[in-house]
C-alpha cells in the first residue's frame, strides 16, 4: 500500500457512521454497511461513480433522510448544507437570501444584515448584494449559496457537488475560494464530488465509494502542500489522482461478485 | 413617445370606429331612441343625471372594492388553509367549489333576507362571487412550491408559520395575482348583479338599481350611461390590480423583463 489508510476510531470524531445501510422502496439497495469516521476540523471528500450513493450518504448525515439500518452520530455542531443547485429564493436579493438562515433563527435585523454582508464579502460578492438571483451568473449564484451556508458560522459544512454544473474555469476559482475559507475557519467539511481532481485538490482525505450497493472501496489521506500555487500541475498531485482512479476501477470490477452476498 | 403612440392609437381608432358605426346604424336604420340611444344621447343623459350617476357610481365602487378586498384576504387565507394538508383540502374543497357553482342571481335574494336591502347584501354577494378564483389559485400556488425549496426550509429548521410566510406565500404570489385579476372582474359583475336585487331605488340607488329602474321608465339612455360607467369601474379595478400585480411580480423576472 502506498497510500496511508485511516482505520482507527477517533475520540474527536465529528461524524461517526456504523454499518449504515439504506434501501429504497422496491428493494433498491443503495448503501451497504458503510462505516466511516470524520474528525473535527477534517476536510473529507466523498467520491465515486454516479449512482454509488454519495449524495444519499450526505443526506443521511444531514438528517434529510434516515438509514434503513446502522447508526449515525453527528457531534454537537452547527450544520450547514450546500445543495447541487443553489436553491436561492428568486424573489429575494442575494443579501436577503443569505440572511434567511439567520431570519429563521430569530437573529435581530441589524446583526443579520451585517453578518450576511460579511459572508457575501468573503465569497467575493460584496458589490452584488442587492442583485436578484435571476440577474446573476451561475458562478455568482453558487457563491451566494456558499455564503448562505457560511453565515451561520457552521462547525460542519456538507457540500453536495456544489460546483458540478459550472464551467471548468469558474469551478477551479470556486474550489480555491473554498480551500481558503476552510484554511481560515477550519470547520469540518464533507464534500461530495464526482471529480477526483477536485477531491484531491481540496481535501485532506478522500473516501471512494463504489459498487452497487455502494461500499467504501478506498479511504486514504492526501498529503499535499495546499499553499503551493502550482499544486494542480505538480507530479505528486497527478500521481495521487492516478492512484485513486485505479482504486475506483478495481472497486468497479469486483463489486458485482461481492454485492451478491447481501 | 413613439412606443406610447403605437400602444394608444390602435385601441383609440377602434373605439372611434365603433362610435361612428353606432351613430351611423341609428341614423340609417332609423332606430328608436328607447331601443338604442346614440352616443351623443348617452352623453347627454350622463350630463343631465350627473349627480345621480356619480352617487350611484361611488356606491357601486365602494361595494365592489370592499367585496374584492374581503374576497382577496379571506380567499388567500382559506387557500392557504387548504394547502396545509391533503385532508383539509379533500374536506374543504367541495364546499368551496359550491361557492363557484351556485348562481349568484339565485342567492342574492337570500342575502337580502339575511342582511336587508343595501350595501351589506351587495358586499356579501360580491365576496361569494369573487372568492373562488382567489382560493383556487392560492391553493394551486402553494401546492406548486418547489420541493427543493421546502427541503431547504426543513434543513434550516423553519416552522410551519415561517414556511408559510417566507416560502409558500411568496412562491404562490404569481398564481395569487392571476386569481386576483379574475376576482377583480367578477367583483364588478357580482356587485352590479346583486344590486339588481338588493339595491335601494331613488336617490340611494347604486348602478345596478339604476339599470333595473330605467327599464320601467324606458330611460334607455340612462341605462346605457349606467352600463358604460359599470364597465369603467371594472376597467379601473382591473387596471389597479394589474399594476399592483406588476409591482409584486417585478422581482420574479429580473432577467427576462422585456
Amino acid at each position: 500500500m502506498t497510500t496511508e489508510c485511516l482505520q482507527d476510531a477517533n475520540p474527536r470524531a465529528m461524524i461517526e457512521l456504523e454499518r449504515v445501510e439504506r434501501r429504497f422502496a422496491g428493494n433498491v439497495h443503495v448503501l451497504d454497511r458503510i462505516s466511516l469516521s470524520v474528525q473535527s476540523g477534517e476536510f473529507v471528500a466523498l467520491t465515486g461513480p454516479s449512482g454509488c450513493g454519495k449524495t444519499t450518504l450526505l443526506r443521511l448525515v444531514a438528517g434529510l433522510d434516515r438509514p434503513t439500518a446502522g447508526r449515525i452520530v453527528v457531534g454537537e455542531a452547527r450544520v450547514a448544507y450546500c445543495f447541487q443547485d443553489a436553491r436561492l429564493l428568486p424573489w429575494r436579493t442575494l443579501q436577503r437570501n443569505v440572511e434567511l438562515p439567520l431570519e429563521l433563527d430569530g437573529v435581530e435585523s441589524g446583526e443579520r444584515a451585517s453578518r450576511a454582508r460579511a459572508a457575501l464579502e468573503r465569497v467575493g460578492l460584496g458589490d452584488a448584494t442587492d442583485r436578484l438571483p435571476n440577474a446573476c451568473s451561475g458562478g455568482m449564484v453558487m457563491r451566494a449559496s456558499v455564503a448562505r451556508a457560511l453565515v451561520v458560522s457552521p462547525d460542519l459544512l456538507l457540500l453536495d457537488e456544489p460546483f458540478g454544473a459550472l464551467d471548468e474555469v469558474t469551478r477551479e476559482e470556486l474550489d480555491e475560494m473554498l480551500l481558503r475559507l476552510w484554511e481560515t475557519d477550519r470547520m469540518t467539511v464533507l464534500l461530495v464530488t464526482h471529480s477526483i481532481r477536485e477531491a484531491v485538490f481540496l481535501s485532506q482525505r478522500v473516501v471512494v465509494l463504489g459498487g452497487s450497493p455502494g461500499r467504501v472501496i478506498e479511504d486514504c489521506g492526501i498529503d499535499l502542500r495546499k499553499d503551493d500555487p502550482d499544486l494542480r500541475t505538480g507530479a505528486a498531485f497527478n500521481e495521487q489522482i492516478r492512484r485513486l482512479q485505479l482504486a475506483l476501477q478495481d472497486g468497479a470490477s469486483t463489486s458485482g461478485g461481492r454485492s451478491d452476498r447481501s | 413617445m413613439n412606443g406610447f403612440l403605437s400602444r394608444v392609437l390602435p385601441p383609440a381608432l377602434v373605439f372611434l370606429a365603433f362610435l361612428l358605426l353606432w351613430s351611423g346604424l341609428i341614423r340609417f336604420l332609423d332606430i328608436k331612441e328607447y331601443l338604442l340611444p346614440s352616443p351623443l344621447q348617452v352623453l347627454e343623459a350622463m350630463r343631465a343625471d350627473a349627480g345621480l350617476l356619480l352617487a350611484a357610481t361611488l356606491r357601486t365602487m365602494f361595494a365592489t372594492v370592499l367585496g374584492f378586498l374581503v374576497a382577496s384576504v379571506v380567499g388567500v387565507l382559506l387557500g392557504s388553509l387548504l394547502g396545509v394538508s391533503r385532508w383539509l383540502e379533500r374536506g374543504l374543497y367541495p364546499p368551496t367549489l359550491l361557492l363557484q357553482m351556485v348562481p349568484l342571481i339565485a342567492i342574492a335574494p337570500l342575502f337580502v333576507v339575511w342582511f336587508g336591502f343595501g350595501m351589506r347584501s351587495t358586499v356579501g354577494a360580491t365576496v361569494v362571487v369573487a372568492i373562488f378564483p382567489v382560493i383556487a389559485n392560492t391553493l394551486g400556488g402553494i401546492r406548486s412550491t418547489p420541493a427543493e425549496h421546502r427541503e431547504l426550509f426543513r434543513l434550516l429548521g423553519a416552522g410551519r408559520w415561517a414556511t408559510w410566510w417566507k416560502l409558500e406565500l411568496p412562491s404562490a404570489t404569481p398564481a395569487i395575482v392571476t386569481g386576483l385579476r379574475v376576482a377583480a372582474g367578477l367583483s364588478v359583475i357580482g356587485a352590479i348583479t346583486a344590486e339588481f336585487v338588493s339595491g335601494y331605488t331613488g336617490d340611494q340607488a347604486p348602478l345596478g338599481s339604476l339599470i333595473m329602474g330605467s327599464i320601467k321608465t324606458f330611460q334607455t339612455d340612462l341605462m346605457f350611461a349606467a352600463i358604460l360607467i359599470s364597465s369603467g369601474v371594472g376597467f379601473l379595478l382591473f387596471g389597479i390590480v394589474n399594476l399592483v400585480g406588476w409591482l409584486l411580480l417585478r422581482r420574479w423576472h429580473g432577467s427576462d423583463r422585456s
